[in-house]
């Protein structure tokens, strides 16, 4: 294993947020300030998140990555209000996490697809829709155009117990497109998946992302996924969880099996790596 | 829904007529072993020259069947009417009381010590109550016990299968910023529904058993319940046999009712 110390290294020291990190970026959609998360309380607390602020801009693509327990998933919760942080501050376009949550501006994917195995693929993607009280035939129209997005359209009248586990994040996916949230949450969506299909998720993520130009926080604990999607990968130390460096990630996009096979994809894979050791013994 | 799904191809559907298909094949077992029950007990009473006091043999018994088919179905629609009644009351309560209880915390603390203790009250122990306050010739009496004995597994199935959410679940309509009522009808009642048929499957047994032993307690004459104890008093066992051979296909009619509505309405229980 080649260590790093010669090549060029983009990394950004510990909280250096704020600046604008992709050239197309012109503003902060998601803004975490100072977030600390501790859970329990007493001699038993743990201290999850420690002072964590980033910056995520419009329309960028980016992962937290960290080894398991550095609270990687808890910021990702924190950010789309499904637990409320001991303390600091969300805001999304100026709002509260609580806010943006209500105003439906949050697309979730867990890591595993929760699909609801009494609806049929369509009616799962349409749920949302339901909920915001969209009309029939304009949610039909709009179910059948994610899922034609992901390329599951003749699926549409199966149940998704019928489904692979790919088919089944695809239809998650489509699902949290489907109400054209202004952020796309993604908590470790392909991590059940095996190599080969999680490679073909990632491209067809990317196809999706370019063109619907939403805002994407992915979590992962894979390197070669943070780097082959992001526009930006933030490396998370182990508990307490602190932002340990910030890398961005100069391939062009539209990446493809080229991307995969470039020199700087590598280099960028042994920095994120040797960051990941770094967080480890230190 | 597992982790662990395979990834390339979908799974092979079956469909509606195969699995059909392998529901009628899957009761080939169970019609052969009644037929070789039945076989057995017509030899056994022959070759061991059983008095039919004890034991009529099969034969004997459907030649009465198919004889007094008229009187018996007579009987079956009193004792029925009223099994199908108190089913369909005591599990519409049980529903209804099921899912205040899921809403409201202090309901559910409050209910459910009184369900188990509904469901400890003995039958036999209600039937005359329930006659002295409606009257006996009314059929409201009868269904009323056998309310009473659907109510308490449906109360309990319902309270449980609407907190059986999954936790993936309510995130997501957590995140969706979904209403009380919306979370409650679109995820809730379907979650609940495989419990709630579950209770129906179990309460559709009972209820035949419920309707017969209020029989025994007066009401009407041409009832099911009073023919065969009438029967038994003028020593024509062959004819309780066979009334309790009609009750027994009423219960079955009854549930095999509930498991083809259950197969419609929850199909997905078959995915794999």
């Amino acid at each position: 294993m080649t260590t790093s110390e010669g090549s060029a290294t983009s990394t950004t020291p510990d909280r250096a947020a704020g600046e604008p990190s992709t050239p197309d970026a012109d503003r902060a959609l998601v803004s975490v300030r100072e977030v600390t998360k501790r859970f329990g309380d007493g001699s038993d607390a743990v201290t999850a998140l420690r002072d964590v602020s980033i910056d995520v801009p419009s329309r960028s693509f980016w992962s937290l990555i960290g080894p398991s327990g550095c609270g990687k998933s808890t910021l990702l919760r924190v950010m789309g209000d499904l637990i409320e942080p001991t303390a600091g501050a969300v805001t999304v376009g100026g709002k509260t996490a609580a806010e943006a949550r209500r105003s439906r501006d949050y697309g979730m994917v867990f890591q595993k697809p929760t699909l609801f195995n009494w609806r049929t693929v369509r009616r799962n993607v349409e749920l949302p829709l339901e909920i915001l009280g969209m009309n029939r035939d304009e949610r039909r129209r709009r179910a059948d155009e994610m899922l034609q997005l992901v390329e599951l359209g003749e699926f549409a009248t199966k149940r998704p117990g019928q489904l692979s586990g790919g088919m089944q994040q695809r239809v998650a996916i489509a699902r949290a497109l489907s109400f054209e949230p202004s952020l796309l949450l993604m908590d470790e969506p392909f991590g059940a998946l095996d190599e080969i299909t999680r490679e073909r998720m990632n491209d067809e993520l990317l196809r999706i992302w370019q063109r619907l130009q939403t805002t994407v926080v992915f979590v992962t604990h894979s390197i070669p996924e943070a780097v082959f999607l992001s526009s930006h990968i933030v490396v998370m130390s182990p508990r307490p969880g602190r932002v340990l460096a910030e890398i961005d990630v100069d391939l062009p996009y539209p990446r493809d099996e080229e991307t995969r096979e470039s020199p700087r994809y590598f280099e960028l894979v042994t920095e994120v790596r040797e960051t990941l050791r770094q967080a480890q013994q230190g | 829904m597992s982790a662990t799904a395979q990834v390339t191809a979908p799974v092979a559907s079956t469909g509606r007529r195969a699995t059909l298909q392998g529901a009628a094949s899957r009761m080939v077992p169970a019609a052969l072993t009644a037929l070789l029950v039945l076989v057995l007990w017509e030899a056994i009473v022959r070759g061991f020259a059983i008095r039919p006091i004890f034991l009529p043999t099969p034969s004997a018994i459907a030649m009465t069947f198919v004889r007094e088919l008229g009187r018996l179905g007579e009987a079956v629609w009193i004792t029925g009417r009223a099994a199908l009644l108190g089913f369909v009351l005591g599990a519409g309560a049980g529903f209804v009381t099921g899912a205040l209880a899921a809403r409201w915390q202090w309901m559910r603390e409050g209910l459910l010590p009184m369900g188990v203790a509904f469901g400890a009250i003995p039958i036999v122990a209600t039937a005359p109550i329930f006659n002295l306050w409606f009257s006996s010739l009314s059929v409201w009496s009868n269904a009323s016990v056998v309310a009473l004995v659907v109510f308490f597994p449906m109360l309990v199935n319902t309270i449980t299968g609407l907190s059986a959410t999954d936790d993936g679940h309510e995130e997501l309509m957590h995140s969706l910023a979904a209403p009380r009522h919306q979370t409650f009808t679109k995820l809730m009642i379907p979650t609940s529904l495989p419990f709630v048929f579950g209770a129906l499957r179990v309460g559709a047994a009972l209820a035949v058993i419920a309707a017969v032993v209020a029989d025994f307690f007066g009401g009407f004459r041409s009832s099911a319940g009073f023919f065969i104890k009438t029967l038994m008093a003028t020593a024509d066992y062959t004819g309780a046999w066979a009334t309790v051979a009609a009750l027994c296909l009423f219960g079955l009619a009854l549930y095999g009712s509930v498991a083809l509505a259950e197969r419609t309405l929850t199909p997905w229980g078959d995915d794999g």
